[in-house]
């Protein structure tokens, strides 16, 4: 056997490890998964040994704080982070404010029970430090919000809100909604952190370019109206974000003029109970037509032709049998069990033809499919 | 946002599907692929491609559990990615090392799954898996899986590295007397 040989059997099997049971993955991806993320995030903080207790009794102006970490920082943040959506990128971890000493404080005072904890000078500058830092906060969003209480809104439009780079990177914008989160509110959900990534951003190219024009308003209107983070960069011009390809079209003829060629479905290839008006078509343009046909009973049958010879089915389940056979004339993929399949695939002409069911069909069916589609 | 909402998203058709899906899995999608790449720019375009897949898909799948559907198309995206970069010869990534190390899983014999159909290959996989003890399992799938490096599993699970490394290579040893005694080696 060649190294070759040898290489091309162990992709082989590296890629066929990719469709394990999505158990294991789970599984493996937060290692202490029970159910829900917010159960996961439970029992890895369970396990990690790691608790936060706080006990306040204001009547008698006892405060006991204890924390409790006997797990490394880096691993209790590890831990987090794959609760927390198991999300993480080991090269590029986040690093995280979890506690990794006991608090600086007196340990062995605030350990006696019932000790009254005395708040020391330092203390006391450090929560008016806090007091005034949140203050400034509020001022500044209301600042942002209402940008016309300091006359901000006669600045010139022209310049783009941010630059390329300041934008590009989609963890720089994750980092700064982390950055903007409160410690405490590490764990708020990614939706608000995304406004809130929002949010800075605009305050950034405020500050750094002193200019804010419409594209910057609308994107700080669309972050206020809960919009995500990209979509509001994007209305500001500086980050292209995913389009969708896919444009839903009224009629076939309309589908061809987009897409440039012809797609002809004769009505004796649908199988009984399905057509003959399509339920859905749509199409990307220059390149693939799809039509989605509902069945009597529920079912449904979807059919695609595009320009090129790869499989267009966008089926990536596993069948118990893959073959290809000689149906009506054509080198057919199948995909399913035997006479019970489910995708149908092949090449005509310099095009790709695919049919994704979600109820099993006969060869017959399939040969009336590839038959009846040109 | 639940899964289920997401996933009925992409059956509307409604492009709302594909930023719920980067909120919410992005960083996911786009640590797969880096594993597996060890790149930035191509884990995010892995990433981008993942959506686009994952907008193909749906429908006419209904992935019961999301994040796994997911992660296995970045997966795929980024081998796909692989394949192209080893032909233009460009970044190597971690899928060298992987398929050198899992060339110890390979039975003897020449003609090595050249019969074996995909899901049986699947299928021994799992059996191996599901018997597999839990840590281990929990390595080999990172390893093998997500491709982390040893120190990451080691890390990971406060272990040293050579305990990762031995224990990787038994279950090695034994996954290829589990193919063996499969008859994958046809």
């Amino acid at each position: 056997m060649t190294s070759e040989e040898r290489d091309e059997r162990s992709l082989r099997l590296l890629a066929a490890l990719g469709d394990i049971d999505d158990r294991f993955v789970m599984e493996a991806a937060c290692p202490e998964a029970t159910g829900s993320v917010g159960e996961r995030a439970d029992a890895i903080k369970g396990d990690n040994e790691t608790e936060l207790v706080q006990e306040a009794d204001m009547q008698k102006g006892v405060a006991v704080a204890k924390v409790q970490v006997n797990m490394p920082a880096d691993v209790t943040s590890d831990a987090m982070s794959e609760a927390e959506g198991c999300d993480d990128v080991p090269a590029e971890k986040v690093s995280r404010s979890a506690p990794d000493e006991k608090a600086p404080v007196d340990a062995a005072a605030e350990k006696a029970p019932g000790k009254v904890l005395r708040f020391t000078p330092e203390r006391v500058r450090a929560l008016a430090g806090v007091g005034i830092a949140a203050c400034l906060l509020v001022a500044g969003a209301i600042v942002f919000a209402r940008p016309e209480m300091l006359g901000l809104n006669n600045l010139g439009p022209s310049e783009p809100a941010m630059t390329k780079d300041q934008t590009t990177d989609t963890a720089a914008l994750e980092e700064a909604a982390s950055e903007a989160a409160m410690p405490e509110n590490a764990a708020a959900d990614s939706e608000d952190a995304g406004v809130m990534a929002a949010s800075e951003s605009a305050v950034m190219a405020l500050s750094d370019d002193g200019d804010q024009g419409a594209p910057l308003a609308r994107a700080v209107q669309d972050a206020d109206e809960g919009a995500v983070a990209q979509d509001a960069v994007a209305a500001s011009g500086a980050m292209a974000t995913l389009a969708n390809p896919w444009q839903e079209c009224a009629s076939m003829a309309q589908a061809e003029s987009l897409a440039g060629f012809s797609f002809a479905i004769s009505d004796s290839a649908l199988p009984e109970g399905y057509g003959p008006k399509a339920a859905y078509i749509q199409v990307i343009a220059g390149a693939m037509i799809e039509v989605d046909y509902t069945g009597e009973h529920g079912g449904s049958v979807c059919l695609r032709k595009a320009v090129g010879t790869d499989d267009v089915s966008g089926d990536y389940n596993s069948y118990d049998l893959t073959q290809t056979s000689r149906v009506a004339g054509q080198d057919v993929t199948l995909r399913g069990a035997e006479n019970a399949w489910y995708v149908a695939t092949w090449a005509r002409d310099g095009y790709s033809f695919a049919v994704v069911s979600t109820s099993a069909l006969t060869t017959s069916q399939v040969e009336a499919f590839v038959a009846g589609m040109r | 946002m639940e899964d289920s909402d997401i996933v009925k998203l992409y059956w509307k058709r409604s492009e709302r599907a594909i930023g719920e899906t980067k909120t919410k899995y992005g960083t996911f999608c786009r640590g797969v692929a880096f594993r597996i790449l060890r790149d930035s720019q191509d884990a995010q375009e892995c990433e981008q491609d993942t959506y686009l897949r994952a907008w193909n898909a749906m429908p006419p799948q209904r992935p019961s559990v999301l994040q796994a559907f997911l992660g296995k198309i970045a997966r795929n995206a980024a081998l796909d990615r692989w394949r192209e970069s080893k032909a233009e010869k460009r970044g190597q990534g971690q899928v060298p090392v992987l398929i050198d190390e899992l060339a110890d899983c390979l039975p003897d014999g020449s003609g090595v799954f050249a019969g074996t159909s995909e899901v049986e290959l699947v299928a021994l996989l799992n059996a191996f898996l599901e018997q597999a003890p839990r840590e281990q399992r929990h390595f080999f799938v990172r390893r093998y899986w997500y491709g982390d490096t040893v120190a990451e599993i080691a890390s990971a699970y406060g272990a040293t590295e050579s305990k990762v490394k031995m224990t990787l290579a038994r279950m090695r040893e034994e996954l290829k007397s589990v193919l063996t005694r499969g008859g994958v080696a046809l």
